[in-house]
């Protein structure tokens, strides 16, 4: 038992693993259709999986309207659009409707019901993004007054009132648009240095991870049972 | 002649060809045209080149043709005109128009089409078979023909090898043989200095903390599935802190977004609890399956949030715009948060938002951290090893860049260039 639990995984990772990355570099139809291969298997197991997911999903709201525990009235809030979602997906489809056909209900759902709510949820971003700078941009420290000021140059430059400034100050013979000019360039030069070594550093993190977990030095997704 | 007039006439000779133009041709012919397997590819497209001629200008327009025999008929199946206008910064500029620049050569590197139009063209297949056509061009100026060229024909091969990605190939071969080394050598020395690493110092604290309030642990693996080694990562901290809540225990709660990480999940904490010696306080409902779409899945987290009101959360993994409403809901619960994110977008909203925060590659090396196993900081240090060696290719290839744009040079210093830069 020991072995399907601890070898076998390790070695199906270090082939699949090692295969697909020499597909890389090979561009022949059969390498890729390796890699199609690969990727469609990984397709239908993610989606076989989701059956243990809905599964899951089921049953821990169920327990918790059984046992009414508290705040059960939002799993129950949950069946109310998952029961119904599902049966008029599967009865109508849920694809768009052609010129001259109504929608599907399944599709009428989904527009009108769960895109607004998809929306509402990102726009309270706006919200978020003004409580966070408001606790995050204090002149506690040499470094945090730079970023303040650094922040609020670039949202000024960021807004009309920063062009119109520019465009005045351009005018009385500056040589440059200072919001506009200066935002460009602290936005392509400093931020764009900073960004790309941060994300050398995590592609070659993932890359080193990637070797651990090929050649299985790394275990922990495995669990623990050495 | 004498020598020194021959010397002369050879120095003038070599200042007028370096101070000409770098990309001056001599007058299109347009018997020039060359038609090539495309390099490193499936076996999917040819190519066709010309030259550019110096008499391009405005109102001069190519005319492609083909047809299925040497001889024709030839049908037209593309025209573009050879210059066309480009707005840079306000003011139109004049650029030769190139359809396809970038031909697949060694590290991506066009040196051979610099200075020659280039169409790429996908090779029709029936039946399997490539259908084999015959390709010419005409050049017409105001409408009137000047020239044609002769008819060439070019087959599509698969290629084994991408030798346009030679350079990325042999510095994966570079990376992976530090990485694997200074994993050996680790065995040898297994004393490596690493340094601290705020964010897992807390670890203990926050999990400590939660079981002395008596209230429950958030775990979130992020935004992706398994297949993201960012997950990984975040599942690979987990079992450390499942370790942890096992021997304390305190309730985790872990809301999945997808059901391959739940089951991960599950498995690893299942795990953790047995290897405590509690399998029974194993409760497997704390980990579920909550919803597979964005905002979904964080107003579920949010929501368990705001009710369970969790002391410690951990936000570890790849996260998108959800990053911000998790950890501002978890700030305004008063929970302590430890967060880690590989997504450069979002570090500075889980700086601002949360505790402690692990930047980019922090996350990736808090299994070496949190085990101390000597081969995973050994891997850590062949990572840095290989880090350098990139970087200072880096700085090579920018002063070689300098150099050939201030005074010229061979064509090693663009090679050194597109080596590190063409990956």
């Amino acid at each position: 038992m020991n072995f399907f639990k601890r070898q076998l995984p390790l070695v199906v990772v270090f082939l699949v693993g090692m295969m697909l990355v020499f597909a890389f570099y090979i561009p022949h139809p059969g390498s890729q259709l390796v890699i199609e291969e690969a990727q469609r298997w990984s397709r239908i197991i993610k989606n076989s999986a989701l059956v243990l997911g809905v599964l899951s999903l089921v049953l821990h709201h169920l327990r918790k309207v059984r046992r009414k525990e508290e705040g059960y009235g939002y799993s129950l809030v949950v069946f109310l659009f998952f029961i119904p979602m599902v049966v008029f997906g599967l009865l109508g489809g849920i694809d768009a409707p052609q010129e001259g056909e109504s929608a599907a209900v399944g599709y009428w759902m989904f527009q009108n019901i769960k895109v607004p709510m998809e929306a509402t949820m990102y726009s309270m971003l706006a919200f978020y993004i003004s409580s966070a700078a408001f606790r995050a941009f204090r002149a506690r420290s040499v470094d945090a007054t730079i970023m303040l000021i650094v922040a609020l140059f670039v949202m000024v430059g960021r807004v009309p009132v920063g062009d119109m400034v520019s465009e005045v100050l351009y005018n009385w013979g500056l040589p440059f648009r200072l919001f506009s000019d200066g935002t460009d360039w602290i936005m392509n030069t400093p931020m764009t240095g900073a960004r790309r070594a941060v994300r050398l550093g995590i592609a070659l993190s993932i890359v080193a991870t990637s070797v651990r977990i090929i050649f299985g030095i790394e275990r922990s997704y495995l669990g623990r049972g050495d | 002649m004498k020598p020194e007039k021959i010397l002369i006439l050879f120095c003038a000779a070599c200042i007028l060809a370096l101070s000409l133009p770098a990309d001056a041709q001599p007058a299109m012919e347009t018997g020039a045209l060359q038609a090539f397997d495309i390099p490193s590819d499936a076996g999917t497209a040819i190519g066709l080149s010309w030259p550019v001629s110096l008499d391009a200008g405005p109102g001069r327009e190519y005319v492609l043709y083909r047809s299925l025999g040497q001889d024709g008929p030839f049908e037209e199946i593309d025209r573009f005109p050879e210059i066309r206008q480009v707005v840079v910064k306000g003011e139109k500029v004049q650029r030769i128009n190139r359809v396809k620049k970038d031909v697949p050569k060694y590290f991506g590197f066009a040196e051979s089409l610099v200075g020659e139009h280039f169409v790429e063209i996908e090779v029709e297949k029936k039946d399997g078979k490539q259908i084999q056509h015959y390709y010419r061009f005409a050049l017409f100026e105001n409408g009137q023909q000047q020239s044609i060229s002769d008819v060439v024909t070019a087959v599509a091969i698969p290629n084994w090898f991408a030798w346009n990605r030679l350079n990325n190939f042999i510095l994966m071969l570079v990376f992976c043989g530090f990485v694997l080394f200074f994993i050996e050598w680790a065995k040898r020395n297994p004393n490596l200095f690493i340094r601290r690493l705020a964010g897992l110092e807390a670890l203990d604290e926050a999990v400590g903390r939660a079981t002395e309030m008596g209230k429950p642990i958030m775990y979130t693996t992020g935004y992706h599935d398994m297949d993201r080694v960012s997950t990984l990562a975040s599942v690979n901290i987990l079992d450390h802190v499942a370790k942890k809540v096992a021997e304390y225990d305190t309730r985790m709660i872990i809301p999945c977004k997808w059901s391959v990480a739940m089951t991960v999940c599950q498995e690893v904490v299942k795990e953790a609890y047995t290897n405590a010696g509690r399998p029974d306080a194993y409760n497997a409902n704390d980990i579920y399956y909550v919803a597979g779409e964005q905002f979904s899945w964080t107003a579920a987290v949010d929501g368990i949030i705001v009710r369970e009101k969790p002391a410690a959360n951990f936000l570890l993994g790849t996260f998108a715009a959800e990053a911000l409403i998790l950890a501002e809901t978890g700030a305004s619960t008063g929970a302590i948060q430890i967060s880690g994110t590989d997504s450069p977008y979002q570090i500075p909203f889980f700086v601002v938002a949360c505790d402690y925060c692990l930047i980019g590659e922090e996350l990736y090396a808090a299994s070496a951290y949190l085990s101390r196993e000597p081969r995973l900081l050994g891997s850590l240090k062949g990572q840095d090893a290989g880090k350098m060696v990139l970087i200072l290719g880096l700085i090579a290839a920018n002063a070689g860049v300098l150099i050939h744009e201030l005074v010229g040079g061979g064509t090693f210093l663009l090679w050194l260039k597109y080596f590190f830069t063409q990956i």
